[in-house]
């Protein structure tokens, strides 16, 4: 182990040395002032503030002035005319006319909100508002029970009614001035604070101002993930690393050693970071999971890719949707209880709370270390010249690696299990886009694709076992159809996963089980007519069971 | 002769362009980049669906239809009248209610003063849906209460502003349409623009430092000109976004999205796409190999970007008003392409393989 240790510490320092020679002082100065002026355009692209909606809308007969609008006598979207105690709009019907109605509004709004403060001053806003979020325990989804005691409501009733304003008049007053003054500044502030506010100024609790936050610690470690990658193809495709792997070093400390030197620097990095915008160091503690899975993403995007631009392609989309996985949920912060699957989520609730959940981050978090596990467990299989460099489709190099070490049926179970994360992930990313859909298209759809992905991921798994064996081939068949059942019923003893594994029709009992035996069954005995066939015998028939499911539990309008 | 010379060497660039896009089908790179754009597109509409149930009332109605249970703690009858809520003296005895789930919301005025401030604390359940649903109804009605105590004052009212159809039919809008609106144009359609113009300029990058670092080069140099083979690698690059702009455009449309002034659009994103992959050649010029230029490009591309949204007349904006029909500076369209092609002429002679 310390041997090991020692190796990929050396390779690290090989790593760190090749980077040297390649960031020469003069392209290391040119680097700096690449990164110095753009760093330097993008903040004075967000100071000057977002314009690209200038002139949208077309208006005539009274002149708003607005950037938004321009006055324009040929087909405008608006014509305004001026009458007793307000004004009369008459739209051209398109989108781009109604969207100009509502954005009018609001500037009358605005108007009319700043020259009663000018009138009237502090007199004209009576009601001030703020909002407070209690946690209720939540039993089967929707309706709350009484999980607190009276005293603890009343300890929680009597905290509130201390912190009240009671402030004397003038300076309640103060405060009232001081809250509608910054209701008219429309400064951007990364920072919310949680205060009093004008009932114009009062929005649903959510996180989605403070993501803008949260990006500043993620996107800089890219930059180390990109160098990482591009140094690991690099030494692929100049079979460097055949040479590495032909001395007595394991492929893991191989990997772990070229890794090593930029998972540094992103930990840097994320410490920079939260010292600039003057957060919490532990910052680092929610995004160093999300940044391990990355890394572990790029190398097994390095490894079975065939050309650069391949990798490029392939890292291009996944770096898209991981980061979308992992910030989509914190739209819905504070709404649903799923978007806590985001460390995202939990990292903005610590930097406006102050405190620590343990329950919440291991829940968020361990999805990403085990995934990186599972990946780096691939990868290392991977890495053999016969793979690594074989031209190979990119389907045919998956199921390589899973067939390196998916020999016996036990492995198939394994493997069955350590899949879920994968198919959660993949799940969770479908039901985004389709629940944007017409309801009555998206639960059909959403249930062919639920078909389609874990049929994927458990048929892969039973066709490496049968290409390395095909003795006791319905057992592999069984024992993954079981895995995978075990998988959802551990994702289902976690809170969010409840909801989840509810809404995939996996929560009843012991019928998922009955429909992964069938059909992974059905693709088995099919296989000899070839992996298609079979996966779509597999997949239609998922299909129809689930959706025969959904009719019989009611959902008959869809 | 010389127009003989040429004409081949034009061929051989084109065969040097066909070699890398045939490249790309057989590793289905093509079906890769397209489902990039689709992801882009889909999970743009995610965030805006996300946009739409916190800020915006009017779509909240689509999805709920729960009555929402208000309580109200203190002395604050007007405040109740509005809100045709149920009464508690102590604030304790509210939330009781609201943790038992009799109410989804509580407010709570120790004491309504009419002609002074009031300072309302309202309690809302975290992690729930009806958080959202709680939240605008209450927004509403505390509008409606801060109005009332206005009238009171003497305050004027707001000016009223009626719709009206063509044939002057009274027309109701709901409160937000103009998000969706500015989702599509101001958000999809540029960030669509800045994606394809990335995805080439990152081919082209590829496609050099492929060809330098697995020493391939040296052979291809044998069998074409140093300048045919950028010529060929850049025709690659530039086809790219060529083929896929038309495609995303045409994909929006037949999703019901508008397109106003089509080769006007066609026009500025193909501008942007040229500068892009222009930039990525200089890049790739100076700094050799794929790290080092994938590097420099990506921090480039981030400070660049935001750029582009915050003039009239940067591509971003320009691609936002003309696509949605309006023409204020339409004519700077051409202006874009020329630029863009000018730049596409400059970094051909400034290349060095």
């Amino acid at each position: 182990m310390a041997g090991e240790i020692v190796s990929a510490l050396k390779i690290a320092r090989v790593e760190l040395k090749k980077s040297r020679k390649k960031y020469s002082k003069s392209s290391f100065l040119m680097l700096i002032l690449v990164a110095v002026l753009s760093f330097s355009i993008l903040f004075f692209a967000i100071t000057s503030g977002i314009k690209s909606d200038s002139y949208l809308y077309e208006v005539s007969g009274t002149v708003v002035d607005d950037y938004r609008f321009v006055y324009s006598e040929r087909q405008p979207d608006l014509v305004i005319y001026k009458a007793p105690g307000g004004y009369q709009v008459v739209v051209s019907g398109s989108d781009k006319s109604l969207a100009a109605v509502d954005e009018l509004r609001k500037i009358i709004r605005d108007d009319y909100e700043a020259r009663l403060y000018s009138r009237y001053g502090i007199e004209a806003f009576p009601v001030f508002v703020k909002a407070n979020f209690l946690e209720r325990d939540l039993q089967s989804g929707i309706q709350p029970t009484l999980p607190t005691n009276l005293s603890s409501i009343s300890e929680i009733g009597n905290k509130i009614e201390k912190s009240e304003i009671d402030l004397p008049e003038p300076e309640k007053k103060n405060e009232a001035l001081r809250i509608v003054k910054e209701s008219f500044e429309s400064r951007i502030s990364l920072k919310e604070k949680l205060d009093y506010t004008t009932p114009e100024d009062f929005s649903p609790q959510s996180l989605l101002k403070k993501m803008f936050l949260a990006f500043f610690f993620i996107i800089p470690s890219y930059f180390m993930i990109q160098l990482f990658s591009a140094s690991m193809l690099e030494d692929k495709a100049t079979r460097r690393l055949d040479v590495l792997l032909s001395s007595p070093v394991n492929p893991s400390t191989v990997i772990a050693g070229k890794m090593i030197p930029y998972l540094v620097f992103s930990v840097i990095l994320v410490l920079s970071v939260s010292l600039v915008l003057g957060e919490s160091p532990l910052a680092l503690v929610y995004v160093f999971p999300f940044i391990l899975f990355a890394f572990s993403l790029q190398t097994y995007i390095v490894l079975i890719s065939r050309s650069y631009k391949e990798m490029t392609f392939l890292i291009m989309v996944t770096s898209f949707l991981i980061t979308a996985y992992l910030f989509i949920p914190a739209i819905f912060s504070g709404t649903v209880p799923v978007s806590k699957v985001s460390p995202i989520t939990n990292m903005l609730v610590f930097f406006e709370s102050g405190k620590f959940s343990l329950e919440d981050y291991l829940l968020s978090t361990s999805q990403f270390y085990l995934l990186f596990l599972v990946l780096m467990f691939t990868s290392v299989k991977m890495m053999t010249p016969e793979i690594m460099h074989s031209t190979a489709g990119i389907g045919e190099k998956i199921l390589s690696s899973l067939e390196r070490w998916i020999k016996t049926p036990l492995k198939c179970f394994i493997a069955s299990i350590l899949s879920i994360p994968f198919v959660f992930i993949a799940e969770f990313m479908l039901i985004s886009v389709i629940f944007t859909m017409p309801f009555q298209y998206s639960i059909p759809v959403f249930i062919m694709f639920i078909a389609i992905v874990e049929e994927l991921f458990k048929t892969s798994i039973v066709l490496a076992y049968y290409h390395n064996s095909k003795k006791s081939i319905l057992k592999a068949s069984f024992l993954t159809a079981t895995g995978f059942f075990v998988g959802e019923k551990i994702l289902a003893l976690i809170e969010i996963g409840r909801t989840y594994t509810e809404l995939l029709l996996a929560g009843y009992l012991l019928l998922p089980l009955f429909l992964h035996i069938l059909t992974i069954v059905i693709f088995t005995f099919m296989l000899k007519r070839g992996y298609s066939i079979a996966y779509i015998s597999a997949v239609t028939v998922h299909f129809v069971y689930d959706y025969a499911v959904i009719l019989m539990l009611g959902y008959g309008g869809i | 002769m010389v127009e003989q010379k040429e004409s081949s060497g034009i061929k051989r660039a084109i065969v040097i362009a066909l070699k890398d896009l045939r490249m790309m089908l057989r590793e289905r790179t093509f079906v890769t980049v397209i489902m990039l754009l689709i992801f882009v597109a889909s999970f743009a509409s995610v965030l805006t669906f996300g946009l739409l149930i916190m800020y915006n009332p009017a779509y909240l109605d689509i999805f709920f239809e729960k009555e929402i249970k208000v309580g109200v703690a203190g002395k604050a009858p007007v405040l109740e009248s509005f809100l045709n809520a149920e009464h508690y003296d102590s604030l304790n005895d509210a939330l009781e209610d609201f943790y038992s789930g009799k109410v989804d919301i509580v407010l709570w005025l120790p004491s309504e003063d009419i002609n002074g401030e009031n300072f309302i604390q309202v309690f809302m359940p975290k992690d729930e849906i009806t958080s959202i649903q709680a939240s605008v109804f209450i927004k509403k009605k505390l509008i409606e209460y801060q109005n009332y105590l206005r009238k009171l004052r003497g305050i004027p009212e707001e000016e009223k502003l009626s719709v009206f159809t063509p044939d002057f039919t009274p027309l109701n809008v709901p409160e937000g349409v103009s998000m969706v609106f500015k989702f599509i144009y101001v958000v999809l359609i540029p960030l669509m623009m800045i994606t394809t113009a990335v995805i080439a300029s990152g081919l082209l990058i590829d496609l050099i430092t492929e060809e330098r670092e697995t020493e391939t080069l040296i052979p291809l140099l044998a069998a074409a000109e140093g300048s045919e083979i950028i010529t060929g690698k850049m025709m690659a690059a530039v086809i790219l976004p060529v083929l896929l702009t038309p495609l995303w455009l045409f994909l929006l449309m037949i999703n019901g999205v508008e397109i106003a002034n089509f080769f006007a659009v066609l026009s500025i994103a193909y501008a942007f796409s040229f500068f892009m992959i222009s930039l990525s050649a200089l890049i790739v010029t100076f700094f050799r190999d794929r790290e080092r230029s994938q590097l420099v490009f990506s921090i480039v591309t981030v400070g660049l970007m935001p750029i582009l949204f915050i003039h009239p007349f940067m591509p971003a904006a320009m691609i936002t008003r003309i696509s949605a029909g309006s023409e204020y500076g339409i004519e700077f369209s051409l202006l874009h392409l020329f630029g863009g092609l000018l730049a596409l002429l400059i970094s051909r002679k400034l290349f060095r393989l």
